[in-house]
């Protein structure tokens, strides 16, 4: 149990580290940029207590707010994906699975890890552009930069959960 | 209590939820300008769209009062325009017809315009006092006429005043007719209303309905032929049966005098000017 938080703290910190020091940096066509802390919510374990795992992506996402001032708008997306990822990975999961499955293609399957990130990735996206917007005045923009950003991130977060041995 | 507890337990993902979802939307509104800005302006529009659907309901409740009300101000206003609308016609129609026959039957007459200065109608004998006098040309036995109809004979004159006797007066007599026949009776008044007086006399035989007009016969100097006095409203029997006994409504308000006209007689005609 330990052990496992302390694992979830590493990813969180690598998480923070990627997204603060390197993706916060680039603008894609001047709309999109690349959000990692959602994969951090996706790589929660089965039967995780969901309390502490809401606690940590709500600090993530605020250490990723302060350092885009953008406060509270990270922070709000972060809460509801991680809320939803219990869910979303019970539903994807296979029947009878022992608590601390990890979420990866190898026990998912490919095609549905790959759903059970982008699910979780659209459902975050549209919170945050939600939060960070406010209006839907200017649809084709929002539309713009949120599919552009959905697709990096989904790009990025491929790659991470690669490195990470899950895919 | 354990139940309580435990359903709290259960569930505390979700008030984790909401106070952390709480806090991130506090932030959002508290340290950015824009979102707050929308935010207010949407929950201006918000409560602006509430305020005024509790107003039109409110008012919708009200409606019942104030229909009732409409209702009761309309009557008073139907009535007050159904009074003004028969006031407008009576006085067009008798001031303009009545003044301009008149007019013409007076056309081959001296006159003199005299201001009345005093008057009475409650009396059993009225009189009216006019501001012209013998300095004027006015004369006893002379024919007091207004824009509506006739008004009485001069009585008494001084050389300033001169005082005329009211057809309210029990010893006034004025022969008049029917108007569009030749049957003829004498003007009288018994007291009582004072815009009603009597024709006498009228033989049992003339053809004449209620409404039709009656006016002056021309049969004396005092007054020519054709002026109006007023209306039949009734027919009585005179007390010996041998006769009608006409109540005319008369058209002049002897109540309400201010300008008259003294006919003067041609050898007495002054300059007035």
């Amino acid at each position: 149990m330990t052990l496992s938080i302390f694992n979830r703290i590493g990813q969180m910190l690598a998480v923070l580290c990627v997204q603060v020091l390197v993706l916060n940096h680039i603008h894609l066509w001047g709309y999109a940029t690349p959000l990692l802390c959602f994969a951090f919510v996706a790589l929660a374990p089965l039967g995780a207590n969901r309390i502490q795992e809401m606690v940590m992506s709500f600090v993530l996402g605020l250490v990723v707010d302060i350092f885009s001032t953008t406060p509270g708008v990270c922070a709000g997306a972060m809460v509801l994906a991680s809320f939803v990822q219990h869910y979303l990975f019970v539903l994807m999961a296979p029947k009878d699975s022992e608590p601390g499955l990890k979420p990866c293609a190898k026990e998912l399957g490919r095609f549905h890890f790959i759903v059970y990130l982008s699910l979780i990735l659209a459902l975050g996206f549209i919170v945050y552009f939600a939060l960070d917007c406010f209006s839907f005045c200017r649809s084709s923009d929002l539309f713009l930069a949120l599919a552009c950003s959905y697709v990096s991130s989904m790009f990025v977060t491929l790659v991470f959960v690669g490195l990470y041995g899950r895919f | 209590m354990h139940t309580v507890v435990d359903r709290i337990r259960r569930y505390s993902h979700w008030l984790v939820l909401f106070f952390l979802e709480g806090i991130s939307l506090y932030l959002v509104l508290s340290f950015s300008m824009y979102q707050r800005s929308v935010w207010f302006t949407a929950a201006n529009a918000v409560c602006g769209a509430v305020v005024e659907a509790e107003d039109e309901f409110l008012a919708y409740l009200r409606l019942g009062s104030e229909n009732a009300e409409l209702v009761q101000r309309n009557i008073n206003l139907q009535r007050q325009n159904d009074l003004l609308r028969s006031e407008v016609a009576r006085l067009t129609r008798d001031s303009t017809y009545t003044e301009r026959l008149i007019a013409e039957r007076l056309a081959g007459f001296n006159l003199a315009r005299a201001c009345v200065i005093d008057n009475s109608v409650m009396l059993r004998d009225n009189y009216l006092v006019l501001d012209k006098g013998s300095a004027d040309g006015v004369r006893e036995e002379m024919g007091v006429v207004s824009g509506t109809g006739i008004v009485g004979i001069v009585s008494q004159v001084t050389k300033h005043k001169a005082l005329v006797m009211s057809v309210l007066n029990s010893k006034s007599s004025i022969s008049c007719r029917i108007r569009g026949s030749e049957y003829f009776g004498y003007l009288r008044w018994y007291g009582g209303n004072t815009l009603c007086v009597s024709l006498d006399d009228v033989p049992r035989h003339a053809r004449f309905k209620l409404g039709d007009a009656v006016e002056t016969s021309g049969f004396s100097k005092v007054f020519p032929a054709g002026i109006y006095v007023g209306n039949i409203v009734k027919v009585r029997d005179s007390k010996d049966g041998l006769s009608y006994q006409l109540v005319v409504q008369m058209s002049t308000d002897m109540a309400n005098l201010k300008n008259v006209t003294v006919i003067l007689n041609e050898n007495d005609s002054v300059d007035f000017q």
